[in-house]
C-alpha cells in the first residue's frame, strides 16, 4: 500500500515576524523573503520558477542546494548563478528514478522503451516541447531530458519514442 | 589509509587521507575541497562529482558501471579519464591517487 500525505509548510515563525507567506515563505530568485535581511531556502519556501513562468513550493535537495547557493552569492554581492531545471531522484530496490522539470500545462506525454521491462521514460511536451521526463533506469533519457527542458528546444516525436535513436541524436 | 589528491581547475592542491572503502567525493565532501557539488550525494544520479583520474591510477580502477557511462555521457567537459567520483572506492592500491577538477559541475 503506498500513501501520499503530502507535506504543509511550517511557516508559523515566518508569518510571526510579519513576513509574506502563501503556502509557504514567498522568496525571490536569491531566496529573499519579502524582508531584505532575511533568506530563507527549501521546502517551505514558495520561490519563483521562470522556467515554468510561476511560483512554486518544491520539497527537494536539489532546489535547497540551488538556493542556498542563490544566497551565497547574494550575501558576498555576486551575480546569481543561472536558474537550473528542478530535479528529483530516488532508489526503489531495483529501480532507479530520475525526474527532470515539472510537467505543468502538458499537452502530451510520450513513453520511450517498454514500461514492462522497467527501462523507459515518460516525456510530458507542451506544444512539442519537453516540460518534464520521468526515467526509470533510464539515465540518457534523464539526462538529455533535462537539456531539453533547460534549451526548451522543439523534439521530433517521432526520434523520441523510438528506441534505435540514441538520446544524444534526439537531443542534437 | 590511503592519500587522494585533489587538484582544482585552477592548480590549486588538496591532500587528504581517506579510509580505505570511503569513496573520492565523500573525501572531498568532508574535507570541504571545493569543486565537487555531489547534488545527489554518492547514488550515480547527478554526474555533479564529475573528476579526471590521473592516468597513473585510471588503469587501477573497477570498470565504470552502465549507469556510470550513461550519465558520464552527458556531463561536460567529459575526457577518456573522466569519472564520477561516487563511484571510485579507496583501497591501498589507490593511495596517493590524483584527480583534477572540472571548471563547473554543470
Amino acid at each position: 500500500v503506498l500513501v501520499g500525505v503530502g507535506a504543509i509548510p511550517n511557516d508559523e515563525i515566518a508569518k510571526a515576524a510579519g513576513l509574506d507567506c502563501n503556502n509557504g515563505v514567498v522568496v525571490d530568485l536569491a531566496a529573499r523573503t519579502s524582508d531584505s535581511s532575511i533568506f530563507a531556502v527549501g521546502d517551505l519556501t514558495q520561490r519563483p520558477m521562470p522556467l515554468y513562468s510561476r511560483s512554486v513550493r518544491l520539497e527537494s535537495v536539489p532546489n535547497a542546494l540551488e538556493q542556498a547557493k542563490a544566497v551565497a552569492c547574494a550575501v558576498v554581492g555576486r551575480p546569481l548563478p543561472a536558474p537550473e531545471v528542478p530535479w528529483f531522484w530516488s532508489d526503489q530496490f531495483d529501480l532507479k528514478l530520475q525526474i527532470a522539470g515539472m510537467p505543468f500545462d502538458a499537452d502530451e506525454i510520450l513513453i520511450r522503451g517498454d514500461p514492462n521491462t522497467a527501462k523507459f521514460a515518460v516525456f510530458h511536451l507542451k506544444q512539442g516541447c519537453i516540460q518534464a521526463v520521468e526515467a526509470v533506469n533510464a539515465a540518457p533519457e534523464f539526462m538529455a531530458g533535462k537539456q531539453l527542458v533547460a534549451s526548451q528546444k522543439p523534439v521530433a516525436r517521432d526520434k523520441l519514442v523510438d528506441m534505435s535513436i540514441s538520446m544524444k541524436q534526439v537531443a542534437v | 589509509m590511503a592519500k587522494i589528491t585533489f587538484v582544482e581547475h585552477n592548480g590549486t592542491e588538496h591532500s587528504v587521507e581517506a579510509k580505505n572503502g570511503l569513496t573520492v567525493m565523500e573525501a572531498a565532501v568532508k574535507n570541504n575541497v571545493p569543486g565537487i557539488d555531489a547534488d545527489c550525494g554518492g547514488a550515480c544520479a547527478c554526474a555533479t562529482c564529475h573528476v579526471y583520474v590521473g592516468e597513473a591510477w585510471l588503469g587501477k580502477l573497477d570498470k565504470p558501471s552502465a549507469m556510470e557511462e550513461s550519465m558520464l555521457d552527458f556531463a561536460e567537459n567529459v575526457e577518456p579519464n573522466s569519472r564520477l567520483s561516487c563511484q571510485i572506492k579507496m583501497s591501498d592500491a589507490l593511495d596517493g591517487i590524483v584527480v583534477t577538477l572540472p571548471e563547473s559541475q554543470h
